[in-house]
Formats: C-alpha cells, structure tokens, sequence
C-alpha cells in the first residue's frame, strides 16, 4: 500500500463561525407545543395552532429536566450564502444542456452541490462544505408575545359583524448570539466524478467541453483534462472517471466561500443575525489539528485577510496507468452486465410466482 | 495501549416519512423511495461503518441503494465493536406513553422535475408561451371579437367574459383553436379548477419544486477502538465525514481506553438493524 508522503499539505479547513443579532430568524412547526405541554411550569406552553415557535435543539439534564437553545439551522445558513447564485429548478435546467451545466459548472456548485434527476440521466454532487446548526451561546431567554393581524369583515350577513381579525403567538427574543462549527472539505471538493460506478455521477464526460467553457468564465485558471483517477491508499482498486482540480482553483474556491461568511447576513421581517467572527483552521494532521485545540485558528476579519490565506492541499487523487485502468474497467463492465442480467432473471422469476399464486386463488375459487 | 477515537456528530438528518413520494436513483436508474425499505433505528451499524470508511481515506458504500462493490469488512467490523451515545433528548407521548425523537421541520427540494404543481394562476404570459406562434391571431380575434384590448385585462377576466357568453358565438374561435391544438385553452375557460392542460405542455411547465417535511435532527458520540496503526493512518486522511443527512462528524479526540467512561453507551453491534 503506497502511502501519501506530503505531511504538511493542507488535508481539511475547520470552520467556527459566531453570529450576532436581534429576533428569530429561523422557525419552526407549532407541533413544540406537545414537548412544551408536557413539561411542567413551562413558560411556552400553548393551546392552540396559531403559534409559531424558533428552530432548537432540546437537552434534558440527569435529573431529567428538559432545556432548550435557539438555533439557526445550516439549511438556513448555506441558503442565505448561495441564494442570489441558485435559481428556481425547473424542468428547463435539466432539458436545456447549456442552462443545466452554466449552472452546475460554477464554483456554488462545486462547493455547494447540487441533484438534477432525470429518468434518463441524474447529475449530483455531494456538498463539500458541511455546518452543524447555529446554536445560542447566551443566556437569551425567548418568550412567546401576543400579535393580531387585522382584517376585512368576510362574512356578508347583517346579523354578524365577524371580521378576518386574528391573533397569534410567536416566539421572540432579544440580543442573541449563535456559533456554528463545520468544515470545507478539500478531498471532495478537489475531485468531480463523472462515474456511475461509485454513485457519484456529477456531469456528462460527454459534455465535458461545455462544462470546461462555462467554468472557465468564473474561474479563468481552470485548466483541468478528464481522466481516471484512483484514491492515494484506497483498498478499492477501481479508477474514478473524472476531472481533478489544481492547488490555485481549490485555493480559489475556498476563498470564494469564505469570502460569502464574511458577508453572511440573514434578514426576517421580526429579525436578522449577522456575522460576528470567522475563524479557520487548516489541518495538516486530524487526529491532533482538531476543534478542542486552541492553537492554529486563523482569525478572518476581511476581504484582505481572505485574500492573503495561501496554502498547498494535499493531492489525495492520483492519475492512474490508462492499460490497467482499460483491464479494471472491462471487468467493471462485465459486473454491470452480470448484475443487471442477475435482477432481470429475479424479476422474472417474481413474476412467474405472482402468476402461479393467481392461477391457484382462481383454481380455488371456481372450486369454491 | 489500545486507544479510543472519540467522534462526534450534530444535527444528522434522518427522514423517517414511508409515505414520501421521493425517488431513489441508482445504478439501476429510477424507482419510488416507498418501495424501499428503511432502517427502524436511524443510525445502524451501515451509518457508522461508512462514516469510518471515509475517516478512513476509503469511499462510502450505499446502503439501501445498490452498488458495484462492498465495503471494507476491517471498518465494517470496527464498526461493529465502536459505541454510540445520543445526546438528543426523545418526548415521551402524553397518549401512549412511547418515547420518540423530537422531531423538527424542514424545507426540502423537490428531486424530480415532474410533480406538476395543481394550483396554478394563469397570465398572459403562460397563455404566450403556450399559444406560442400563434400569440397574435389568439390576442387579434380575442380584441375583436370582445371589442376591448384584452392584453390590458387580467387573463382571468377575459376568461370570465369567454365563459358568460353563449358558447354559439365564439363556436368558430374554439373550432380554431382546436384545429391548432389550443384545446387547453377551451377546457381551462369552462374547468378553471383544473388548468394543468395549460400548464403540463413544455414550454408553460409549471412544476412544484420544493416542500417541507419533518425530519428527526440527532447529535451525538461515536467510540471507535482504534491501533497504533490505525491512528497512523488517520493522521494522512482528511479527519471529517458525514452521517446520515448533512450530519457533521468530526474527530474530538483520541484518548487511552482507560480515560473514557462507557456509560450510556450502547453497543454498535446491538443495534437492530431491522427494516420496516
């Protein structure tokens, strides 16, 4: 087994963010009041459905006390970084070929992922930046306020004099604080696959051209040929087909989401959290660079500070020999023959039992 | 000394809703994820067994869906005999007294692109796209015919006017646009409940692309027993996997078995694997 001999190449980049701000900016369903009603001297308890509770997460104590933070959830995070760069999906991104891959050849796709499925060809891409939700860090206690919504009399009767009027709960809060931990994922984000065999299919080898043209109007140094590649240590021998990203254009894609933190601002009509702090931390080595460590943060206060992060990431793809990738993927077909072969004749083979169990119930029943 | 990797993971996404109308795609291409069958416990000893190929250096291998090879039995057995801890609470039904995992909402796109949305408000800009080339003459013989500028009117008044009228005097616009294959035009003036003729053609697709479901949202630790060697190989790989549905897992530390405390822990290798 080869092993990798690079050992301060950057492998991963730890990500701490601390948001700041006033109100809550991510909801959830009523269905919190059944936890909250069951909770003795809760100051949340509702009986009704015109109520709106924040996302949290629920911890219960060994005395078996149940308390809870607020929270904003990575979903809400990475949709307020991608959102002016993701448009509706349509069936039109997956008919047309060039509005489909403008999009999935850019660098939000690279990084964020992305899932077109079609009958005929799915395209997807695991996201290489992964979040853990926001939670709060202070001691902001929420409550639930009264609100009305005022409305035209509906009801055409002179009898009543009924109108659209409503009252609701939601629950607010005041001054709060989040921090929510992740990674970029620098081995996903190096690699595109464009094979089935590894159920990571992400573009069209075919189309790998216009795929190229398009990312090259965001990332001008992108440069990249198709081939196949092999994980560096990997016990699985089967090449990957696809294409590997440079050292400059993952640097550029980190810099690139980094630089999306820095501006991250999350408005609601009853709130808004922004950014307050973003550290990294590159990591050499995983078992000692890790989140509990306090040396190795990098402190990113702007754009300058994006701008001046350099580093080398570890290759961990190699190019494979193009006469044993050609013998490997023989054998792959044939397996893919074998097995497709293998579920047709199961299938049939169901079928003729469904028949035959027909045949006797129908048997039975005349008989009957 | 044989040591203990200490993961840890938050906010793992587990889908437990049998009755989706999600598909699975795979090597064998498209089918409905309710003909599949789903784990009882959503973390399983295949959740953790993938999470420990990808530390690991190694890739994942599906687990309901089918794949062209297996997994590495040396992290499948790791797996096995690592321990799990759930941090997040469960409520416990005030009805039948059965404990669950508090379950939160979530908005998720819409895999597939043909779930036509039902509830549609047509404009004259999906009746452009539909009529197509034939945009003027509808628009022209519509103008006559009522005696108004009908583009200045909401689509839906001009329907309205269609509708009232006996249908004798527009018999010749409808025989038109029949002839022309409009006749989505004709059923949506009478069934206005019902125009997804007007917006299931290609070019007017309107389609739902997003919903919400509920998911149950866990965090937790993972005890994996690890070698010298394991550990050697641990410090040239990435250090960082996801479990379940953008669950974050990370390495906390690594520490002498001696120092952990296994209590509510249970074993990986106890854990039912049954489906439902």
């Amino acid at each position: 087994m080869k092993k990798s001999t690079q050992t301060n190449t950057v492998k991963n980049l730890l990500v701490k963010i601390n948001l700041e701000g006033k109100g809550v900016v991510n909801m959830d369903s009523k269905d919190q009041k059944f936890i909250f009603n069951s909770l003795e001297n809760s100051h949340m308890k509702a009986f009704h459905d015109n109520i709106s509770y924040a996302k949290k997460n629920f911890y219960k104590n060994e005395d078996g006390k149940v308390s809870y933070k607020l929270k904003i959830s990575s979903n809400c995070i990475k949709h307020e970084m991608y959102k002016k760069d993701i448009f509706a999906q349509s069936p039109n991104i997956t008919h047309h070929d060039s509005i489909l891959y403008s999009y999935i050849a850019s660098p939000t796709s690279l990084v964020r992922g992305y899932m077109f499925a079609n009958k005929e060809e799915t395209v997807k891409r695991k996201s290489a930046l992964s979040m853990s939700d926001a939670e709060q860090t202070c001691m902001a206690m929420s409550q639930l306020e009264t609100f009305s919504k005022s409305g035209e009399k509906t009801l055409n009767s002179e009898d009543s004099d009924k109108s659209d009027n409503t009252f609701f709960k939601q629950e607010t809060v005041g001054e709060i604080k989040y921090e929510s931990i992740g990674n970029i994922d620098l081995m996903a984000l190096q690699f595109a696959s464009s094979s089935q065999v590894f159920d990571r299919y992400s573009f069209n080898p075919e189309k790998f051209e216009l795929f190229k043209e398009f990312l090259q109007t965001k990332m001008p140094n992108f440069n990249s040929e198709l081939g196949y590649y092999q994980i560096k240590n990997s016990t699985i021998n089967i090449p990957e087909y696809g294409f590997m990203l440079s050292n400059e254009n993952v640097l550029f894609l980190v810099k690139e989401t980094l630089s999306r933190f820095i501006k991250l601002e999350i408005k609601r009509r009853g709130g808004y959290a922004s950014i307050s702090g973003l550290q990294i931390k590159l990591v050499t080595n995983p078992t000692i660079n890790t989140f509990n460590e306090k040396d190795g943060w990098i402190n990113i206060k702007s754009q300058k500070d994006i701008d001046d992060l350099n580093f080398e990431t570890e290759e961990f793809y190699e190019l494979c020999d193009l006469k044993k990738t050609e013998e490997i993927m023989e054998k792959v077909k044939e397996k893919v023959k074998l097995l497709k072969q293998k579920d047709k004749d199961d299938k049939i083979k169901k079928d003729e039992k469904k028949s035959e169990q027909k045949k006797k119930k129908n048997e039975k029943n005349i008989s009957a | 000394m044989k040591k203990i990797l200490v993961l840890k993971f938050k906010d793992a996404k587990c889908f437990q809703n049998k009755k989706t109308k999600d598909f699975v795609f795979d090597i064998d291409g498209q089918r409905k994820r309710c003909d599949e069958q789903f784990f009882v416990e959503p973390i399983t000893v295949h959740q953790i067994s993938n999470v420990l190929h990808t530390l690991f250096g190694e890739r994942p291998v599906p687990t309901l869906r089918k794949s062209l090879f297996s997994g590495i039995d040396y992290y499948f057995q790791k797996a096995e005999n690592s321990y799990l801890k759930y941090e997040s609470p469960k409520k416990t039904s005030k009805k039948t007294g059965e404990e669950d995992y508090i379950t939160e909402i979530l908005k998720v796109k819409k895999s597939i692109w043909n779930s036509w949305n039902p509830d549609v408000y047509i404009n004259w800009e999906i009746i452009r796209r539909y009529t197509h080339e034939h945009f003027d003459w509808f628009v022209q013989t519509l103008n006559d015919t009522i005696k108004k500028d009908v583009q200045k009117m909401p689509f839906e008044e001009v329907r309205a006017i269609l509708e009232k009228n006996e249908k004798n005097k527009f018999s010749d616009f409808f025989t038109e646009l029949k002839k022309l294959r409009l006749g989505g035009i004709y059923d949506y003036i009478y069934n206005p409940e019902t125009p997804s003729r007007l917006t299931s053609n290609f070019r007017t697709a309107v389609t739902v692309v997003g919903g919400v479901e509920k998911v149950i949202n866990l965090s937790g630790t993972i005890l994996v027993p690890v070698s010298e060697e394991d550990i050697q190989k641990l410090s040239m790989s990435k250090g960082c996997a996801t479990i379940l549905d953008g669950g974050f897992v990370w390495i906390d530390s690594i520490q002498s078995i001696n120092s952990v405390s296994g209590e509510d822990y249970i074993q990986v290798k106890k854990i039912s694997t049954q489906k439902f």
